[in-house]
């Protein structure tokens, strides 16, 4: 069932340096992906998922720096490459999606000048050449009217529209790994399923390993096959979706689930509940708890869990969790 | 504690030192700036202690000496010493630059909070503005320094004039931001007086932006005052100001430069300083722009 | 983008209207006679009362007002005191040094200035950041004529490379024309210079923590595409709006520098215009210089289209 591994993170930590002191916004982070998987790499906001996609593409800048750590790229460390080298890399071998597709692209080149640029820089494709196969592209992604749109501006396409153009230019040069953060929190409801399925769709197409960052269980369920859940910038817990969902083992993503909303079923709604909510904040990472980090929130913390981290262990096949009492929380809180 | 140490010197010194040095690295214009403004200020107050000659007595016998041991910047052609007329010109330039910061603050404060508290108002200050600032500044103080009686006031206001938009357009946009606020909205509602409002909500918050703006004012009125001198419309020649020393050493650039040098110098060592803290304090009190380490 | 060209019309030809009035009342809210300030000091009482009468003087305010900007649409800025020659044909004959020099200062300063700006944005914080950065807050704070004469001392006197002063035609040979054109260009350029470092810098800086130039980095775009091709271009609006308000710097820059190496263009002419009193020269003198700073802005505001799209098309 291993596909063959095609990104392997090992022991990532990234570090930023500030005025109050230094933060550790990445620790001893590992995660893999195998060609034509997804991975979903969830946690909320602030909790290094997004730092770790940057490191992995190296687009870390001062005062942030990569301290530790392995990036293998089909076997290849990426942390040991020159800048020069690296540059060939991104948006050929592996890419990237961001956020908000808005301010993502640029907006005073058009969206022809951007997609076709990439190709002309990795594939050494000619001026002409390049905007044919950003017209490929562009309906690859399903955008209509495409030899048009080549000359429209990003201001002149819609949220979604835009996000398929940003999907467009990560996938033109048929990259192994296209790590995509965030992609549809922007997004109306309905396009994200749109997008959604595009992901889905072009990944069957073309084998991409996707890594998936988000904060949305909902996104998660539907399109990743493993999942690996953060908090302050460590791996908590790590297995398949169907796992993760039906049975966590860490209170943390116990928590996430919970905090889950459900609709009310029924027209009065009668099954109204609410909220469940995971109490506290994220803590500073300036100053570190000892122990687990999740310790303060922790309803079933005992004192353990305050002095000492517990390190990540396989409870169950292929489902790891870094908790002193995995399973617990879910076996008394249902 | 952390170690984030730049370029910290090699000292067995204990931790508030490296602190301390930390703090100036960051805050390096401040205190350059601000030391360097300090130290010509306290030279030009104490003028009457340092100089040892009269600014404006001849002293004929002893014109066009080089710098030396008796006159430490040399002598100009009516032998007066130019040590002694750069300290006392440093106290009229300083004080027409203060006196055009204040009141051009003060002014083109007012006027923005009536153009931005008023909306029938603000067009009709505003085009009277842009037409202000398309007039060059040197040209329009010429122009009024032409038209009125030489002296010190008439540089002052001749200043002054061309500065006043600047600070409007800074006021009037601060305060349509700060209007919109909802503690501004909410003193309104409870049915605050239109003055009171002014005073107590939107003046405090609009006060750094201005105390900014008007320390780049008093850089410029130095040296435009120094441009008026120079031009010949400056503030006349009884009184030393570095604009008319200058002016008068225009003539004498290649048989004695020092007339001409040390006003020079000082002149823009103090623009210098001005524009430095100006900077500094800006960064400090804006976080966005103060990226720099 | 036809309501945007209107717009931009006629918010101009309002500034235009009010520095008039600006100018007029100049004249007329001075302590002192007007008829005597424009008689001039050597007119005795009959040419003050005739030029009272013929400029009409002793009208409502108003009336004049209009009287003179009629006079003024027609291209008639007055006649000089002191050399009885219409003001129009005195700054005609020193336009070309002027010019001149506004041209060779605008390139030296914008070649100057982009590259140490973009340099000092991409380093920002780093040593050639600060470095650039204190070159520039030093060339902006010495006034025009220290930094003139200490360009003078170095290159025209002691290494003696270029004149001191003065000023050749370009039809006397293109060498000689831009000899006496270094000097100065480079003194006023080194202010403006300045001026415009920051403002790239700045401008860059914002730009370069956008989330696009991000993407293009993602890309794998080497650093001079990122800075040229994506950053650069969006920088440009704030940054030529500057180059347009730096135009009245410019202007005045003009005066003190022609000044000092005695290059007989029109700041000469409102030199000796101020020493000699001759008010319709230093009048006219403002009224076609505001109004060259006002078409440059204009026309500035409509190149916008050229570099932000989203004006075009809205």
């Amino acid at each position: 069932m291993q596909a063959d591994i095609v990104l392997d993170v090992d022991a990532l930590t990234t570090r930023f340096e500030a005025r109050e002191g230094a933060t550790v916004a990445v620790d001893a982070m590992s995660y893999a992906v195998g060609r034509n998987e997804t991975l979903g790499v969830v946690g909320e906001s602030g909790c290094g998922k997004s730092v770790t996609a940057l490191s992995v593409m190296r687009l870390i800048q001062p005062p942030g720096r990569i301290e530790s750590g392995r990036v293998l790229l089909e076997g290849r460390d990426l942390l040991a490459l020159s800048e020069t080298e690296m540059r060939r890399v991104r948006g050929n071998a592996i890419s990237m999606i961001f956020q908000d597709p808005m301010t993502s692209l640029n907006p005073v080149l058009t969206i022809g000048q951007q997609i076709a640029e990439i190709a002309m820089l990795h594939q050494r494709l000619s001026r002409k050449d390049a905007l044919d196969r950003a017209a490929e592209m562009l309906r690859t992604v399903h955008i209509p009217d495409q030899r048009r749109k080549l000359d429209d501006y990003p201001h002149q396409l819609s949220g979604g529209m835009r996000q398929r153009v940003m999907i467009a230019m990560a996938l033109i040069c048929a990259p192994k790994v296209l790590i995509a953060d965030e992609p549809t929190t922007a997004l109306d409801v309905t396009i994200q399923a749109q997008i959604l399925d595009l992901l889905a769709e072009l990944q069957e197409t073309t084998g991409t390993a996707i890594v998936l960052i988000t904060h949305d269980l909902g996104v998660v369920s539907q399109m990743a096959r493993r999942v690996v859940v953060m908090y302050a910038g460590q791996k908590v817990e790590e297995g398949t979706a169907d796992e993760l969902f039906a049975a966590p083992l860490h209170p943390y993503t116990c928590g996430l689930m919970a905090a889950t909303p459900r609709f009310a079923s029924g027209r009065t709604g009668q099954h109204r509940t609410p909220l469940a909510e995971i109490p506290g904040t994220v803590p500073s990472l300036l100053t570190p708890p000892p122990g687990c980090r999740f310790a303060p929130r922790c309803a079933i913390a005992i004192e353990r869990c305050r002095a000492e981290r517990p390190p990540l262990t396989e409870h169950r096949p292929a489902h790891w969790a870094a908790c002193w009492r995995a399973g617990e929380f879910r076996a008394r809180h249902g | 504690m952390t170690d984030v140490s730049l370029r910290a010197p090699g000292l067995p010194l204990g931790g508030t030192a490296r602190r301390a040095w930390r703090f100036a690295m960051r805050h390096l214009t401040i205190l350059i700036g601000g030391t360097l403004l300090f130290v010509l200020i306290a030279v030009s107050v104490g003028a009457p202690f340092i100089a040892h000659y009269d600014p404006i007595a001849l002293d004929v016998p002893h014109r066009f000496r080089p710098p030396g041991a008796q006159f430490w910047f040399g002598t100009d052609n009516y032998g007066r010493d130019v040590f002694s007329r750069t300290l006392y010109g440093g106290r009229v330039s300083l004080m027409v630059a203060i006196s055009v910061a204040l009141l051009s603050g003060v002014i083109g404060t007012f006027i923005g909070l009536l153009a931005g508290m008023f909306r029938w108002l603000d067009p009709i200050a505003m085009r009277i503005m842009d037409g202000l600032m398309a007039i060059p500044s040197i040209l329009l103080a010429v122009a009024m320094m032409t038209l009125w009686r030489p002296g010190v006031l008439s540089v002052i206001i001749a200043i002054t004039v061309p500065e006043v938009p600047r600070v409007v357009r800074l006021v009037r946009s601060v305060v349509l931001v700060i209007r919109e606020q909802p503690y501004v909205q909410a003193a309104t509602a409870i049915g605050t007086r239109l003055p009171r409002l002014l005073w107590r909500h939107i003046l405090p918050n609009a006060l750094t932006p201005i105390i900014v703006q008007a320390t780049y004012i008093c850089a410029s009125a130095v040296l435009l005052e120094s441009y008026l001198g120079f031009l010949g419309v400056g503030i006349p020649p009884e009184v030393p100001s570095w604009g008319n020393i200058i002016a008068n050493g225009r003539t004498l650039v290649q048989i004695a430069f020092w007339v001409i040098l040390f006003p020079g110098a000082f002149l823009g060592v103090m623009v210098l300083s001005i524009n430095m803290l100006g900077d500094g304090v800006r960064d400090l009190l804006d976080p966005r722009l103060a990226r720099r380490l | 983008m036809m309501t945007f060209v209107l717009r931009k019309l006629g918010s101009t030809i309002v500034v235009m209207l009010v520095v008039a009035v600006i100018v007029f009342l100049l004249i007329h809210l001075s302590p002192g006679d007007p008829a005597a300030i424009i008689a001039g000091d050597r007119a005795n009482l009959d040419d003050i009362a005739q030029i009272r009468q013929s400029l009409g003087l002793d009208q409502p305010l108003a009336y004049q007002f209009a009287l003179w900007l009629v006079r003024l649409l027609h291209g008639d800025l007055g006649i000089s005191l002191f050399t009885r020659l219409p003001v129009t044909d005195l700054v005609g004959q020193r336009i070309e040094p002027t010019l001149a020099l506004a041209a060779v200062t605008m390139i030296f300063a914008v070649a100057m200035a982009l590259p140490l700006g973009i340099l000092a944005a991409w380093k920002v914080g780093t040593l050639i950041d600060r470095a650039i950065m204190a070159l520039a807050i030093v060339a902006f704070s010495f006034p025009i004529f220290i930094i003139g004469y200490g360009l003078v001392y170095g290159f025209a006197l002691t290494w003696r490379l270029l004149p001191v002063q003065g000023y050749t035609e370009l039809a006397r040979g293109f060498w000689p024309f831009l000899q006496h054109l270094i000097l100065p260009g480079l003194t006023l350029g080194l202010v403006f210079m300045a001026l415009l470092t920051r403002m790239t810098r700045a401008t860059m800086i914002e730009v370069l923590g956008e989330d696009y130039i991000r993407t293009a980095r993602a890309k794998g775009l080497g650093t001079s595409a990122v800075l040229l091709r994506h950053a650069l271009k969006n920088a440009a609006v704030p940054i030529v709006t500057t180059i347009g308000t730096g135009i009245a710097l410019l202007i005045g820059g003009v005066v003190v520098t022609e000044s000092v190496f005695a290059i007989p263009g029109v700041g000469r002419l409102t030199i000796d215009a101020v020493t000699q009193r001759d008010y319709p020269v230093i009048q006219g003198v403002i009224l076609l210089s505001s109004f060259a700073y006002v078409l440059v802005n204009l026309m500035i505001d409509l190149s916008y289209g050229l570099f932000d799209p989203r004006i075009r098309t809205t």
